[in-house]
């Protein structure tokens, strides 16, 4: 992901920045508790595609 | 083309201008988006937003005109990206998939947005208009097009005389939309004018709305007619307006507009 580009995505619901988990290739707010998929490198920042942390998820550092 | 068809049609915009006539829906959305580029400001953007961006047509023509600037192509379907991305590659580019009332980009982040004719859709103009402020930077600017109430009247009055739903998606009339804009944004430019297609058959013109969704034919309950009937009746409704030169017409009233964000002290 091009760090440009993360450091001027925001959750659309919380509008907190995001991390990028290279693993899961999500887009993650811990504020809104919810990861956006990056599909063949287009985010998809859409609250009904994104997927819902676990609570461990949200409390890992 | 003839003005005097549209001497009823008269709005209370000075701006308002002679219509012209097109074979497609796809050809007047590409002149009305070139039209808009020409209202694009002489500014040096390092970011530029395409708004609803749909194929992709119009993100390499705003590379072109801004060839420093950093481009996010922003569209609410995933598809259309994947396909603006494989047709119409460009260079420092980045593809989003997001929502113009939930815009996913941080505050002060983007010096220009292009829309064009993609915000007619948004449900509420009070939550776009506050995202594009917020996104906006300072000084930024928001270059849209989007369509008027009297879009599609032709249908709308071919279908009162059959019913009394609803089944042509009602635009915003500019009064309403302009009660919405934030104290922020200054409205520099406002203008109104209307384009006309013309078909051959009225199944032409049905066919291409469906693509667009911009009517459903089979809305709500049906009155006391039958289906048939009511394809029959509205097909005549919509006949008797046949332009003098042989034409179907449909209107579609565009507005074009340029906001700036105000600078803050």
């Amino acid at each position: 992901m091009d760090k440009k580009l993360i450091e001027m995505l925001v959750c659309p619901v919380s509008k907190a920045p995001l991390e990028w988990n290279a693993e899961t290739q999500e887009l993650i707010c811990r504020a809104s508790g919810l990861a956006y998929p990056v599909r063949d490198g287009i985010p998809v920042m859409l609250e009904e595609e994104a997927r819902k942390l676990t609570l461990e998820e949200r409390e890992r550092k | 083309m003839s003005p005097s068809a549209f001497d009823k049609k008269r709005v209370a915009d000075s701006f308002s201008r002679a219509a012209s006539s097109y074979d497609s829906v796809a050809e007047l959305q590409r002149d009305v988006g070139h039209e808009l580029l020409t209202r694009l400001p002489d500014t040096q953007p390092e970011v530029v937003m395409d708004l609803g961006s749909g194929t992709g047509y119009f993100t390499p023509r705003l590379k072109q005109r801004y060839p420093q600037a950093f481009m996010i192509s922003l569209d609410l379907a995933e598809g259309m990206l994947n396909f603006s991305r494989e047709q119409r590659p460009v260079d420092d580019t980045v593809w989003l998939c997001g929502d113009a009332e939930a815009l996913p980009l941080a505050d002060n982040s983007v010096d220009l947005i292009f829309t064009s004719l993609a915000i007619q859709w948004c449900e509420q103009t009070d939550r776009l208009f506050s995202e594009i402020c917020r996104v906006l930077k300072p000084g930024g600017r928001f270059v849209f097009s989007t369509l008027g109430p009297d879009t599609l009247h032709e249908l709308r009055r071919a279908w009162a005389q059959v019913d009394d739903l609803i089944h042509v998606n009602q635009f915003i009339d500019w009064s309403e939309m302009k009660a919405d804009v934030p104290e922020m944004l200054h409205i520099d430019t406002i203008e109104t004018e209307f384009r006309v297609c013309r078909y051959a058959r009225l199944r032409d013109l049905t066919n291409e709305l469906k693509g667009i969704g911009a009517h459903n034919m089979n809305a709500g309950q049906p009155s006391g007619l039958t289906g048939r009937a009511r394809v029959r009746a509205f097909s005549e409704a919509y006949e008797a307006q046949r332009h003098a030169e042989g034409y179907l017409p449909a209107t579609y009233q565009v507005y074009y507009g340029v906001f700036s964000k105000r600078q803050t002290n």
